[in-house]
């Protein structure tokens, strides 16, 4: 936390700043929390109000063992603390919460540096070390409107979601309207498929995000369940399904196209998209669980160094291919 | 086709949209400080030669605004060679208008000064460079001045350099010459009424100031005077030297005088606290950079200490148009810390 210099050149700032970055994103997860309170009651604000603390807690934890300062105005911590229960069923236990977001902050993230040095994206870390610990529970969705109790274990009837039905190669029985409007059991904040499309809309708007990113990995997603189905069912059912039914949606606007652990260069964005929509088909296929996209975030963010690495070379050729010319221009 | 009419359609898509604030300075008159009584026979400069025009920029002492060298020095490079003549009015900093206030302001005796710098080089291939974002302006910025044609520079800032880059490399340097605007009032003066160059031309601007505008004062006058005579509304936390993204902050503005490329002088008052964060490895900086480079890599490796890694990222082509530490939302010095870097390294060379 450095006072900025008033001695240096420039003396006007773009008014974007990195709080408001991520207040956008807070924003627009808070929407997600809405709807998911209005589905599954107050457990699913206080899952979010819990994870956001212990984060926060995490964070000033992690600076403690870096030997570092925490910085009170660095929020990236809240906005980990409210992904993960977004990602989760609103029925998890808490502890499941609470492991997901040590591991997320004080090993995805602190281990590397904390803030801006992290090679992955943490909440995508924690959630998928609790996936791989805790499988029945992560994959078990309590019915929609069910109102699973805020505090206790949860006797919510639980019931498959649509990326279940569809890893296992049956035809969902929800219809088209119910899966856009999100009623439908899964992951509590991945659900409303008209929510997640504002948010993707508001972000791009905002310049958080580039919006062809996240399109171009859906559109490559979709092309690819049109043309091979997991089910016996159409294609336009198959794209819609495979779009707004699992949780591509939420992993490519708030995970893919997140600029930390993204590609740098527009050129390698585009790249990062294209390779992340292919990975994201492939594990729909060929993968061994309902919910894929975690492992193609985590894959995306090491690839990701690859790709900058070979397009800041490319650049650089450019550019001294370019003063080449010029000397021999000013040489003539 | 001319080269004047290739080159200045195109969009630089790299850099950053600012909004250039120029008004009120841009519309109202420059105001002489020391008046001087018009010139009642002024010479005809119709007949004279390429070698007297020179002559009487040499004598005059006449220096070029946007880069410090004499002007008959300029001129007597590309004498006689046919180049294209290119006049900087472009302007592209926010509330900077120097040069193109005194363009529209004392037009005939620019056009004047550019039909002079035009026989010295041969030339009938003239245009006056002027940027094309200039969204609040008041006045409307006609198309020619005395038959010399007004030509719209695009893009993001900074246009100008990224004009020159592109003369650069499309065109050998004798196939054109870019010379300031307000050196061209000063060459008709010289040439016309024997004047020798003893003013520049500034902008003084800013958020506190009461009554901005263009003003014509002599060299060495202390800058406090200048924003005495447009009067402050509140005081300010900083005073600039030069445009808002390139200029440098004045530390006692009662000691500090105008020179021959002052362009601006800006009284800014920034009550925002704005902290620095670490930065996120968002690349926005990349993004805008004009020369391509990742100033984020950079900064990441001149914090480490790898200077050797640092080379071959490309620092050298750094321009410091400061557009990484502009759009930077984590809000890190970066251009502050390449120029550091690069004072370091020239300290180094010299010793």
């Amino acid at each position: 936390m450095i006072r900025q210099s008033s001695l240096m050149a420039p003396y006007i700032k773009h008014p974007a700043t990195t709080r408001g970055i991520m207040l956008d994103v807070m924003l627009c997860m808070a929407a997600l929390y809405l709807i998911a309170a209005f589905y599954y009651g107050g457990r699913a604000i206080m899952l979010g109000l819990v994870s956001m603390a212990v984060c926060m807690l995490c964070e000033w934890l992690g600076s403690l063992l870096r030997l570092e300062r925490h910085n009170p105005h660095d929020i990236s911590a809240l906005v980990t603390g409210m992904m993960i229960p977004l990602m989760l069923p609103a029925g998890v236990p808490y502890y499941i919460v609470i492991v997901a977001d040590c591991f997320a902050i004080l090993l995805v993230k602190y281990a590397f540096g904390g803030t801006g040095y992290n090679l992955f994206n943490p909440a995508a870390g924690g959630l998928l070390f609790v996936t791989l610990c805790w499988p029945q529970t992560v994959f078990a969705y309590p019915a929609i409107f069910s109102h699973p109790e805020v505090f206790g274990e949860v006797t919510a009837r639980t019931t498959n979601s649509i990326a279940y039905v569809l890893h296992v190669g049956s035809v969902p029985s929800t219809d088209m309207t119910s899966v856009m409007l999100g009623l439908h059991p899964g992951p509590m904040g991945t659900l409303n498929g008209l929510v997640l499309l504002a948010c993707m809309l508001f972000l791009a708007a905002r310049g958080s995000i580039r919006l062809w990113q996240p399109l171009i990995t859906l559109g490559i997603v979709a092309v690819f369940a049109a043309f091979f189905p997991r089910a016996a069912f159409s294609s336009l059912q198959s794209m819609y399904y495979e779009v707004f039914g699992t949780t591509a949606l939420f992993g490519t606007v708030f995970m893919l196209s997140e600029p930390v652990t993204g590609a740098t260069r527009e050129e390698g964005r585009l790249f990062s998209g294209i390779t992340a929509g292919l990975l994201l088909s492939a594990f729909n296929y060929f993968g061994a669980y309902q919910q894929s996209i975690l492992f193609v975030v985590l894959l995306m963010n090491v690839l990701n160094h690859y790709i900058d690495t070979v397009t800041e070379k490319k650049m650089q050729e450019e550019r001294r291919a370019r003063y080449a010319k010029r000397e021999a221009l000013e040489n003539d | 086709m001319q080269l004047t009419d290739k080159i200045f359609k195109g969009l630089y898509r790299r850099g950053v949209m600012l909004e250039q604030m120029k008004e009120p300075a841009l519309s109202r008159t420059v105001k002489q400080l020391l008046p001087v009584e018009p010139c009642e026979n002024p010479r005809d400069c119709e007949g004279l030669s390429a070698e007297e025009i020179l002559l009487a920029a040499q004598q005059a002492d006449i220096v070029d605004e946007t880069d410090g060298r004499p002007l008959a020095e300029k001129l007597r490079e590309v004498m006689g060679s046919g180049a294209a003549l290119l006049i900087d009015a472009i302007d592209d900093e926010p509330y900077v208008s120097s040069q193109m206030g005194p363009m529209l302001a004392l037009r005939d005796q620019c056009a004047a000064g550019i039909r002079l710098a035009a026989r010295v080089l041969g030339t009938a291939d003239t245009a006056i460079l002027v940027y094309k974002h200039v969204h609040d302006s008041e006045v409307s910025i006609p198309r020619h001045i005395a038959g010399i044609p007004i030509q719209r520079v695009g893009g993001k800032y900074p246009a100008q350099r990224r004009m020159e880059e592109e003369l650069a490399d499309r065109y050998g340097k004798k196939e054109w010459r870019l010379l300031g605007a307000c050196a061209m009032v000063h060459l008709y003066r010289a040439v016309a009424e024997g004047r020798p160059q003893t003013t520049s031309f500034v902008t003084v601007a800013g958020n506190c100031i009461g009554f901005p505008r263009n003003v014509e004062a002599p060299l060495g006058t202390p800058i406090l005077e200048l924003i005495k005579l447009c009067g402050l509304t509140e005081r300010p936390t900083r005073i600039i030297l030069g445009g808002p993204l390139t200029g440098r902050a004045v530390g006692d503005p009662r000691t500090e005088k105008t020179e021959l490329t002052t362009g601006a002088i800006l009284a800014i008052r920034d009550d925002k606290h704005e902290y620095s964060y670490t930065c996120i490895g968002c690349g926005r900086c990349t993004a805008v950079c004009p020369q391509g480079l990742n100033p984020m890599r950079i900064l990441q490796e001149l914090r480490r200490g790898n200077y050797r890694g640092v080379e071959e990222l490309g620092i050298a082509d750094c321009t410091q148009c400061t557009c990484c530490s502009y759009i930077c939302p984590s809000r890190q010095s970066v251009a502050g810390e390449i120029a550091l870097y690069r004072q370091k390294q020239k300290g180094g060379k010299e010793q």
